[in-house]
């Protein structure tokens, strides 16, 4: 029905690779995680390919677009020289290529440190701050749904319901500007930006997630109050996006209600919560895990949003940061990582599937 | 206590249905005996099963002047009380094996449910023995895979296997044949005969198939668009049906000499009328008495027969 | 011939069938008069002086005469939001039909085609699909350029591959249909037998998926502006004062309120009409 933009179930392509069929069993799975890594690298490349050309090729003058409306000629001539803009494009295509393999992203202009250093940097906040909410994300658009279909005519399922056509639509940046101004600022429940202070508390700063680092220093306080700091953010991501997940499985769990077997369970004298949480659940899941991968790229780009909002030090303010001062090199290893992290998540998604069914195990 | 179950004026009507799909529907099955509801798909057999045994949606109204178990009342029955019904005296089989199986479970945890502690221990012992009885190698292992590694005819059996281990006293079995081939069929309902006279197992049969009734039962109810067409000893309806619509059924048997005797007429259960006999719209000797009033339960010979005109003339040739 | 008089007949009638009237039906198309009316002449509902910096009235709250309160030069937050309409709601109008456009061409010659070239058509769709799209969308932006119009073109590129797919799938199955087949009998050629017979069928599902998309691409839009890669400067784009209001967050809490709002309810609007479309065609 309605899922958020245009991506609809984009499942991978599946290498069909009859050819391995007699081959041994590790020897499949060797060419299955090959396969997997090449389409991996393809998607990579013709992330990076694409952003290249476009930002090479459409503006008139990428230097003078990126050393900004007031510099001067050396200044842009200096920029033009720091992003190899003086060379000709398909050496810049190369060596920006050769450069990523190695991991070496260039420069950036506001930080005037290597891009990979800032990454490495702001990357922990933003993990923390999308698994987080995913995992919530997951947890209650789950549960919500089973509710729905469970009792569909409840009081609870209208209300869920009624949060579903308005989640649906909610604009997330928004959203947390609201609960930022209301919750945060009016009312002074919760910080209004920001993530737990180092300093403040003495704790050492170990993984860079704010939560772990705390229970590693045993220091409560800390730990509270860096979860304190992840709820509006973790809320405006979860709540804008909750209705997917939700009418997926209220939808999903209500088919499998009426098979048959869900009936015979019933005749063999399994309680309902039984019924409903072994039998049922674990078919109904199936297509919600899908949507699930799929979701994890929405919420890459919301926290980006987010971040911005609540002044989250991690990729998504970096990357805002970098938008501003048209800071091409941060932009493009961004959108790298995230790629990379959402091809990688659907790929693990995709080792769910033999576990919630069966039959599956047997083909690979 | 002679009786295992009691129906009396059972009525059933899904929510927004122009009529009730049950209508006062009434019948026992005695200890040790065997109940057969016949008719087509659409005459109300397996919702009157579902209703009896609690199955159907909450929103399904239900309602009768009794339905008992072995004197207990089954609609008025706490949650708790009818669940350890379901898993001791009450069992019941459904039409599609396949369906009838959560592909995601293997066969043992699905047949061990709710069940936990030295009552599962002590049950999954008498499984796995009856398993074997039914032809299954190695219990053992076999009961840790999945249904798709069974065939059909095993799979109904193995869950006929699972519900007759709980030692039931009454075998519900909802069409337990039809999805499968003839011969898998005989060989069930000869395991199902057996058990049945091994456990002392009373049974009601729902099929639309009246050589399973011929053979599974000692009485039977036509069924027709919710009502009773007509019931009493299986033998002699079968033999000498005094309802319009039973000898239609049976002359629309394919038989292996000669033509099928009439062709059921054409029709569905779906378009039977509200008023009058049910029947009237299809039946060959309707009159106009027929289509206003209903027709009261009435004893014709060997059967109670819902006829205004039974005896049929000539009730022996159709 | 008969076969084929009898074979166009659906799609005939599809074109004469009657629209049921339900009341709720009425209501979206009154909505949706309003909103174009809006789009088209802003200077309708508002006075001239909308834009006029007006220190005095800085941060008013909302009253009778602002209803959605003033901002921090003193202009009227509604009438701007009037008039910022058109740029809002025009791109995301924009985008949902460039991207259904190209993507029902793409999907339908891949669909037609078939064999070898629907493979790497599709195939390359699967690789924009494996994106995040909307981070796609947010470096395509900042590279072209960081104005309206690369916003747009960025949405269109991350957003046109969900069409080729479905229509793909939908050009696969009607190959196969009847009317089609007695079309190519009669000896339409394939280009004929595309824009006649085929493509017109896509359109009840692309429309559906089209309208609902207006509304998700606003939402996608307007978060574009608010990173900054799309309106600049004092455009009235929604998105952008919903940026700005984020300076004055502390001291102005109906400059950020109002605009989401009122992008909340454009974007029900489309998707209940979207899903009106789609009850139609199931």
């Amino acid at each position: 029905m309605t899922d958020l933009g245009p991506t609809t179930v984009a499942a991978p392509p599946t290498p069909s690779l009859k050819a391995g069929a007699g081959a041994s069993r590790p020897a499949r799975i060797a060419l299955g995680v090959l396969t997997r890594i090449g389409w991996l690298l393809v998607v990579v490349w013709a992330a990076v390919s694409l952003t290249f050309i476009l930002s090479r090729v459409v503006p008139a003058d990428p230097a003078r677009l990126a050393a900004g409306l007031q510099a001067g000629p050396e200044q842009v001539a200096e920029v033009r020289a720091l992003l190899g803009l003086d060379q000709p494009l398909l050496k810049q295509y190369i060596d920006y290529l050769g450069g990523i393999a190695t991991l070496d992203f260039g420069d950036s202009i506001q930080t005037r440190g290597p891009v990979l250093d800032d990454l490495l940097k702001a990357l922990p906040a933003t993990l923390e701050l999308v698994l987080v909410a995913f995992t919530i994300y997951a947890i209650v658009g789950i549960t919500l749904g089973v509710l729905w279909a469970v009792r569909p005519r409840g009081i609870l399922s209208r209300l869920i319901g009624f949060g579903t056509i308005i989640g649906a639509a909610v604009p997330v940046f928004w959203l947390g500007l609201v609960l930022q101004v209301f919750l945060a600022s009016k009312l002074g429940w919760f910080p209004i930006s920001g993530r737990m202070n180092y300093n403040d508390f003495g704790v050492a700063d170990v993984t860079g997630f704010t939560t772990i680092d705390a229970l590693l220093a045993g220091n409560l306080s800390a730990f509270g109050d860096a979860l304190w700091h992840l709820v509006l953010p973790v809320t405006a991501l979860v709540a804008s996006q909750l209705a997917v997940a939700t009418r997926l499985m209220r939808t999903s769990m209500a088919q499998q209600l009426r098979r048959p077997y869900v009936r015979v369970a019933r005749a063999r004298g399994s309680s309902e919560l039984r019924v409903v949480v072994v039998d049922a659940l674990r078919n109904a899941l199936n297509p919600v895990v899908t949507m699930l991968g799929m979701q994890f790229g929405w919420l890459l780009a919301g926290t980006i949003l987010v971040e911005v909002v609540f002044s989250w030090p991690g990729l998504g303010l970096y990357a805002f940061n970098a938008f501003r001062t048209f800071d091409y090199n941060p932009i493009l290893a961004i959108t790298i990582v995230t790629t990379v992290t959402f091809v990688v998540v659907n790929e693990l998604v995709g080792l769910i599937y033999p576990i919630l069914d069966p039959r599956l195990k047997e083909d690979r | 206590m002679s009786d295992v179950l009691t129906v009396r004026n059972l009525t059933v009507r899904y929510p927004n249905a122009p009529r009730p799909s049950v209508q006062g529907v009434s019948f026992t099955v005695p200890a040790r005996g065997s109940v057969a509801l016949v008719g087509e798909s659409g005459s109300g057999k397996s919702t009157t099963a579902l209703a009896v045994t609690r199955l159907l949606d909450p929103a399904v109204e239900v309602t009768a002047d009794e339905v008992s178990f072995e004197g207990r009342d089954l609609l008025r029955m706490g949650k708790k009380e009818l669940r350890a019904l379901r898993r001791g005296g009450l069992g019941m089989v459904f039409q599609d094996p396949r369906a009838s199986w959560n592909p995601a479970r293997t066969i043992e945890r699905q047949l061990l449910d709710g069940l936990r502690g030295a009552e599962r221990a002590e049950r999954r012992e008498r499984l796995v023995a009856r398993m074997r009885r039914i032809g299954l190698d190695d219990p053992e292992r076999r009961m840790r895979d999945y249904p798709h590694h069974f065939s059909g005819g095993m799979l109904q059996r193995a869950l006929l296997a699972g519900v007759l281990v709980h030692e039931p006293r009454l075998l519900i079995a909802d069409e337990p044949t039809s999805a499968l081939d003839t011969t898998v069929q005989a060989e069930l309902l000869a395991l199902i005969g057996q058990l049945r006279t091994e456990q002392g197992l009373s049974m009601l049969l729902i099929s639309h198939d009246l050589g399973v009734v011929a053979r599974m039962s000692d009485h039977v109810l036509v069924l027709y668009a919710g009502r009773i067409a007509e019931q009493g000893p299986t033998s002699t309806v079968l033999a000498q049906p005094q309802h319009p619509y039973t000898r239609d059924l049976l002359a629309a048997i394919p038989r292996l000499h000669g033509p099928r005797k009439v062709p059921l007429q054409v029709g569905r259960v779906a378009e039977a009328r509200t008023e009058g006999c049910p029947y009237a719209g299809r039946c060959r000797f309707a009159t106009d008495r027929c289509r206003t009033e209903t027709p009261a339960p009435r004893r014709v010979g060997g059967t109670e027969v819902a006829c205004h005109l039974a005896p049929l003339p000539d009730a022996k040739a159709a | 011939m008969s076969t084929a008089a009898q074979a166009a007949a659906p799609a005939r009638s599809r074109g004469a069938r009657r629209v049921r009237w339900t009341p709720r039906r009425i209501v979206l198309l009154a909505i949706g008069a309003l909103i174009l009316l809006i789009v088209l002449f802003p200077g309708l509902f508002t006075s001239d002086t909308w834009n006029k910096v007006n220190v005095a009235d800085k941060f008013l709250s909302p009253s009778w005469d602002h209803p959605f309160g003033t901002d921090e030069a003193g202009r009227d937050i509604l009438q701007r939001m009037i008039h910022g309409a058109r740029l809002s709601i025009g791109a995301s109008l924009a985008v949902a039909f460039a991207a259904a456009a190209i993507g029902t061409i793409y999907g339908a010659i891949a669909g037609w085609v078939g064999g070898w070239v629907d493979r790497i058509l599709m195939r390359i769709v699967d690789v924009f699909l494996a994106f995040p799209y909307l981070v796609l969308a947010m470096a395509l932006a900042a590279a072209i350029g960081r104005d309206m119009k690369s916003a747009i073109i960025a949405l269109i590129i991350v957003w046109w591959p969900s069409y080729a797919r479905m229509v793909r799938g939908r050009v696969l199955s009607l190959k196969r249909d009847l009317h089609v087949r007695a079309a190519r009998t009669l000896g339409a050629s394939s280009a004929q037998l595309l824009r006649w017979h085929v493509i017109p069928h896509t359109f009840g599902e692309v429309n559906a998926r089209l309208t609902v998309d207006i509304g998700y691409a606003l939402v996608a839009l307007t978060g574009l502006s608010f990173l900054g890669l799309a309106a600049q400067g004092t455009s009235p784009e929604w998105g952008l004062m919903v940026s700005t209001a984020k300076s004055f967050v502390l001291s102005a809490w109906w400059y950020a309120l109002f605009p989401g709002v009122v992008i909340l309810l454009t974007v029900l609007y489309f998707v209940r009409v979207g899903d009106e479309l789609a009850g139609e065609e199931s």
